[in-house]
């Protein structure tokens, strides 16, 4: 059975964090086969997000010695992204079939997310604030962002999904006088 | 404390209450003019934060808040969705129960009295047919529909165990029984 490269990505409640996981069946072939193992996180923009902040490298070397479990947490993320994620695998011993390449648009929906919980919970306790036409208007805005960024990641739209967050972002900044 | 399946009953209750929701505003604002659709997106945008917060505040008193404020906003469809929910027959998920009491499609069965091999000889009173049992009937004599007891004058009485129609007097030959049943 060919190798074929995978990975799942995942976000918890500390937005400034993306966790991401090599789901790769490494029974078909085996680590030590590779020679290195990289992470990609391309922004809209077409720079990377660098891990550590200080990396002299656009990818972030996710190497089988340092990340044993195959699993890696990337910290400093300052705000919600449209990020197309890549990981390569260099094989030292290519096999015919096997992909050693993997790239995907995910959409990180962490800080819009924490924004909405916020609204909802202003609105949970103070529900006459639904009589706002700008309270409501603009909560349904950034419902609609955060829902427009995963449909459109979900497309692989990065740059949509990526214009939405900022929309989201911008709503959010403005939430003293929206909220 | 909210425990977690309540938040999950309360998650697939918000998400049936969008669809009800929505069903009646749109049905006021156009039949009444009278605007509340809204609701249905602040139902939408509160199950979405629950959905979001449950793998990891379930048990927080703020995310509990917000839960309690979702059942407050679906209080009025709350019956429903649960019965949804529970029986998997609603509109969205599952496919519709058709009662054991009515097995087939409707039909009609026309009879001449007294002819020959009628089922209903002349001066009787009485037909039986088991495809009528547990039917609601539409019964037509003589192009006049009549109506079962306790009406006065001509009428019948129906078992709806045996689909016996007996009739409060017997029927003369060359009349003619329409029976609808559905």
């Amino acid at each position: 059975m060919p190798f074929v490269a995978n990975f799942t990505v995942a976000q918890g409640l500390d937005c400034s964090q993306v966790v991401i996981t090599d789901t790769s069946n490494y029974t078909a072939e085996a680590k030590n086969t590779f020679t290195y193992r990289r992470l990609y996180l391309y922004k809209a923009d077409g720079t990377t997000i660098k891990y550590p902040a200080n990396s002299p490298t656009d990818y972030i070397d996710f190497s089988f010695a340092g990340y044993p479990t195959d699993q890696i947490t990337i910290t400093g993320i300052d705000q919600d992204y449209g990020l197309r994620i890549e990981m390569d695998l260099n094989s030292s011993a290519p096999q015919p079939g096997s992909i050693y390449s993997k790239s995907t648009v995910v959409a990180l929906t962490c800080y819009t997310n924490t924004a909405l919980y916020n609204v909802a919970q202003i609105a949970a306790t103070s529900p006459a604030r639904l009589d706002d036409p700008v309270f409501y208007s603009s909560w349904s805005a950034l419902q609609t962002e955060k829902d427009a960024a995963v449909t459109a990641a979900t497309y692989g739209d990065q740059l949509s999904a990526d214009a939405a967050l900022k929309r989201a972002k911008n709503i959010i900044n403005q939430s003293a006088i929206k909220f | 404390m909210l425990s977690n399946q309540l938040i999950s009953d309360y998650i697939q209750w918000g998400d049936i209450s969008v669809y009800l929701s929505d069903n009646q505003y749109q049905k006021e604002r156009y039949y009444k003019w009278v605007d509340e659709t809204r609701k249905t997106r602040v139902i939408y945008m509160v199950n979405e934060v629950l959905k979001w917060g449950q793998p990891y505040l379930v048990g927080n008193p703020d995310y509990d808040e917000v839960a309690i404020y979702l059942y407050s906003l679906i209080g009025q469809w709350l019956l429903q969705a649960a019965n949804i929910a529970q029986t998997g027959t609603g509109l969205v998920i599952g496919t519709p129960v058709i009662p054991t009491s009515t097995p087939g499609a409707a039909g009609q069965i026309t009879i001449q009295v007294g002819a020959a091999g009628s089922p209903i000889p002349a001066n009787t009173n009485q037909y039986t047919n088991t495809i009528l049992a547990n039917r609601v009937l539409i019964v037509i004599l003589d192009n006049v529909v009549i109506q079962p007891e306790p009406l006065p004058n001509f009428d019948y009485s129906f078992n709806t165990v045996t689909g016996t129609i007996t009739f409060s007097y017997n029927l003369s030959a060359g009349q003619i029984l329409t029976i609808i049943y559905i």
